[in-house]
């Protein structure tokens, strides 16, 4: 059985992918008002996550504020939905297992 | 030593699969441009129909150049409206919203980056609903239609086409509350031809009997704008809920 993605599989970067999977796009102030995350840490998870090619990072200007822009990528959704199913099928994968030592 | 990163518990999983539908609520209901809009037409409106009625009444009085200065003052405002409806519009509620915006962040679905910059034509709906609007107009003024039934007369093409509008071709960019508008407008149109008691009459020059297209057009629409943003407002609280308690920095960096 496949291993769950370990870019995916912590807590904080879970749910910032999630939020883009919902979004085509949210700049950095939604992504800290929804998950209610410090600038550390989006800036660190949003590196990694871009460096496995998951998210891209759009860095422009809003007036003449810089403004950060993320999107999830094609391979983001795709590696997203890979995880989901993993999820699914360990948790499966053990329920049988339970049932099977308790009989 | 950097702390290990921490895995998702149970909880966190099932909240994360929530997120992407109440992230996608909270962007299609996004609507203070709309209600920016409204506000502001209806404002524009007002500023019209005062200064009309006040060019109106120096004239009777003989004061031509005071009448002649509203007058002009009320056709700069109307050209101003044209202009706000047709052109600038969008991009004046747009740049509004933003700064009220600001702060929150901001967030869009995939559907609505898609149409995003991309030039507006009138499709054959809207340039039909036009058709009507004159015609519709035009048989007012000619005394076919009575004012008594411009609303319902209106609703027969109105209703439909904004159905149209909200329900099919931007189904996906707005939103769902903005149906509320046609079904509302409909309904105010059916108690109307019931003759239920809820014509506006009255005022200088029946003056107040605007209020009777008013009401619906832009009443109803800035009411349908206003129940999307309420919405947006508790999908907002439903993802920070989702998210659980803020974080504190460098607590689960990988």
């Amino acid at each position: 059985m496949s291993e769950l993605d370990p870019d995916i599989h912590q807590s904080t970067r879970l749910r910032i992918l999630a939020l883009l999977s919902g979004l085509g796009r949210a700049d950095f102030n939604f992504v800290r008002t929804a998950l209610q995350l410090t600038e550390g840490n989006i800036s660190s998870h949003m590196a990694r996550l871009e460096q496995v090619g998951y998210v891209k990072v759009i860095k422009g200007f809003n007036g003449k504020v810089t403004n950060t822009t993320y999107r999830l990528t094609t391979r983001g959704r795709a590696s997203l939905n890979r995880y989901w199913e993993t999820l699914d099928a360990l948790r499966r994968s053990a329920r049988r297992e339970d049932s099977g030592g308790r009989s | 030593m950097k702390p290990k990163a921490a895995a998702p518990n149970d909880d966190q999983v099932k909240a994360a699969r929530v997120i992407p539908t109440w992230a996608g609520r909270y962007a299609r209901n996004r609507t203070l441009p709309s209600v920016v809009f409204f506000v502001t037409y209806a404002l524009g409106t007002a500023a019209l129909v005062g200064l009309a009625s006040a060019a109106e009444r120096a004239y009777e009085h003989g004061e031509r150049t005071q009448a002649a200065l509203f007058a002009s003052f009320a056709a700069a405002v109307f050209a101003w409206l044209l202009w706000f409806v047709f052109a600038g519009g969008r991009t004046i509620s747009r740049a509004i919203s933003a700064r009220m915006y600001g702060k929150e962040g901001a967030a869009a679905t995939a559907h609505m980056e898609q149409v995003e910059g991309q030039a507006q034509s009138l499709s054959a709906a809207q340039l039909l609903v036009l058709c009507c609007v004159a015609v519709w107009f035009a048989l007012f003024l000619a005394g076919v239609i009575p004012s008594r039934q411009l609303l319902p007369t209106s609703a027969l093409f109105l209703v439909p086409f904004l159905s149209y509008v909200f329900a099919v071709k931007r189904r996906d960019l707005v939103s769902p509350f903005m149906l509320v508008w046609p079904a509302l407008y409909a309904v105010h149109a059916l108690l109307l031809v019931m003759g239920a008691p809820i014509y506006i009459e009255g005022g200088p020059r029946g003056l107040y009997e605007a209020a009777n297209m008013v009401v619906p057009t832009l009443g109803y629409g800035l009411f349908a704008a206003l129940l999307g943003h309420l919405y947006s407002r508790f999908a907002l609280h439903q993802l920070r809920a989702l998210a659980g308690p803020p974080e504190r920095d460098a607590a689960d960096l990988a």
